[in-house]
């Protein structure tokens, strides 16, 4: 019973983040704006990698490297923006968090679906174009029939899920905050980008911050998933599958205590509906 | 006339104060502004390190990733802010104000250079000190005089961007959101821009950032003088004075058009 309630609360809040991503323009307008981002993103790389390469560098698979990485980066960088937007939209934009916190819905399964709009669907067609884009113009090599199918799958949700937990564990410290959490988005999202393997090996840094690099989560989530879709096996992956489902199982566990707890926060100060943009 | 003009340069102080205090009311997010920017730029030079490209490229990522927060600033704080103002119910308060709108604007404009500069200038020392880079300026008043025409001009597209989106609504958040990954590409905050075709050198060259930050390197990276520069002079100056003007006139004319329909003080669509 709880579960078909919680469902309905999901796919509500999913077309209601559907709505607020996009009917503020026509479709094609709509289309346009979600092509014109990722594509920047990638062109920078693009002549990141020109430049570099015309001073004498010569590896061919860096350039699927830094496609492939980026291209699970986007998921990561919607999950960490997007979390922030949703409390703050609803609390201090719409003024709706109160009404939304009265309705019988489970207020957690109401987020995981309010942000899953642009998570799930507006990154996975960015992520999609990366990888097409890469594939056409920079010789990206992935080898389709090569690819374990069920094992990327698998890796791909489970590092979904893990993005999700982590959102809605940056959602709930929003429940308390204001504009902390920009810093706190464009901190985590740049400690990311960094430290995570998107655009260079972590064996680039010094020892110690290679350490840091490898106590990082997405570092083993976009491994995997550039790993499987370069056609790996699970054999050769099992310790980084490993380490990658422990994180997601203790980050989903965490993200739901946490949610409680600062819900619980807010409502003892008072400041769940609270409205202090400045 | 005085009374006029010094009721406007009020306007601005206030507006300016606003900011500055706004802005700097938490140590935490001054201390997270000035070294956040480091995390983006780092992974640009890593990637330069990690494909032995030559170190003059650092520098350029440096200089770009600072210059970068004044477009975001540019962008965020002064394109969409008065799309934020009118959600929060502050524009019919500036409407209703015996001011310039162009007041306001100023105000928001030199309270988001004075903000922005500090912390750009602490990025600066902090990825100079980390990456070791060495920058061989040869004419520090000229650097200066460029920087702040870059910034003349840059604020003054973020006037013109800010009257344009006091007619949108939900649209100014999704354009302002539009239109910062390309201006990074185009102005070339993480590579040199000659490696663009001509075609798209010339389109990027429209854009203040694209011309400050090549100008700026010029002088700051190969010590360049004010001959190799005097294009990007002219230019800046140029842009500076084009955008202030259309900025006034796009101001009086969106603000006629959303009263017209309607639309000044409307939220939430």
């Amino acid at each position: 019973m709880d579960l078909i309630k919680n469902l309905k609360t999901f796919k509500c809040a999913f077309w209601l983040g559907f709505k607020i991503e996009s009917n503020w323009t026509d479709p094609f307008l709509f289309a346009i704006y979600s092509l014109i981002r990722p594509l920047s993103s990638l062109l920078i790389i693009i002549f990141v990698y020109i430049v570099g390469a015309l001073s004498g560098y010569s590896d061919p698979n860096y350039a699927t490297y830094m496609v492939l990485g980026n291209a699970f980066f986007i998921f990561a960088a919607q999950a960490i923006y997007g979390s922030i937007w949703m409390i703050h939209d609803d609390r201090e934009h719409y003024q709706i968090i109160k009404y939304v916190y009265v309705s019988p819905s489970n207020f957690y399964i109401y987020y995981v679906g309010r942000g899953s709009f642009a998570f799930l669907l507006s990154s996975a067609i960015s992520s999609l174009i990366t990888i097409f884009v890469g594939i056409t113009f920079l010789g990206v090599k992935i080898d389709f029939l090569k690819i374990d199918y069920l094992f990327f799958i698998l890796n791909f949700l489970i590092s979904l899920i893990g993005l999700v937990s982590l959102s809605m564990i940056l959602a709930s410290i929003g429940f308390f905050t204001t504009r902390t959490m920009w810093s706190l988005s464009e901190g985590l999202a740049g400690l990311f980008f960094l430290f995570c393997g998107i655009l260079f090996k972590p064996e680039q840094f010094p020892y110690p911050l290679q350490m840091f690099s490898y106590m990082l989560p997405l570092t083993y989530w976009v491994s995997l998933f550039r790993n499987s879709l370069l056609g790996l096996r699970m054999e050769s992956l099992i310790n980084e599958f490993i380490i990658s489902l422990g994180y997601t199982i203790f980050l989903l566990l965490f993200s739901i205590i946490f949610f409680k707890y600062s819900l619980n926060i807010a409502k003892k100060k008072g400041i769940i509906d609270v409205i202090l943009t400045f | 006339m005085i009374r006029s003009l010094i009721r406007n340069l009020k306007a601005v102080y206030g507006r300016v104060y606003v900011r500055i205090v706004g802005g700097n009311r938490y140590l935490h997010e001054i201390f997270a502004d000035a070294f956040l920017p480091l995390l983006n730029l780092s992974a640009y030079v890593f990637v330069y390190k990690a494909m032995n490209a030559p170190q003059d490229l650092a520098s350029f990522v440096i200089i770009g990733g600072v210059m970068v927060t004044f477009w975001l600033n540019v962008l965020w704080s002064m394109g969409a802010q008065l799309y934020w103002e009118k959600e929060m119910g502050n524009l019919e308060v500036f409407l209703l104000a015996p001011i310039s709108r162009m007041a306001i604007l100023f105000g928001m404009a030199i309270g988001g250079m004075i903000n922005t500069s500090l912390r750009a200038l602490a990025t600066l020392i902090l990825g100079l000190y980390i990456f070791n880079v060495n920058f061989n300026i040869t004419n520090p008043i000229l650097v200066f005089i460029i920087f702040i025409l870059t910034l003349i001009a840059l604020y003054a597209l973020g006037m013109l961007f800010s009257s344009l989106f006091l007619l949108f609504g939900r649209e100014a958040w999704h354009s302002a959101n539009l239109l910062q990954e390309p201006i990074y590409f185009l102005s070339g905050i993480y590579f040199p821009i000659k490696y663009f075709p001509f075609w798209l050198q010339v389109i990027a060259s429209l854009i203040p950032l694209t011309i400050g930050l090549d100008a700026m390197r010029k002088l700051i990276i190969y010590g360049h003088d004010f001959i190799d520069i005097q294009l990007h002079f002219f230019l800046l100056i140029s842009l500076s004075i084009i955008l202030l003007i259309l900025a006034k006139f796009s101001l009086n004319y969106m603000e006629k058009i959303a009263k017209k329909e309607g639309r000044l003080t409307l939220k939430w669509i």
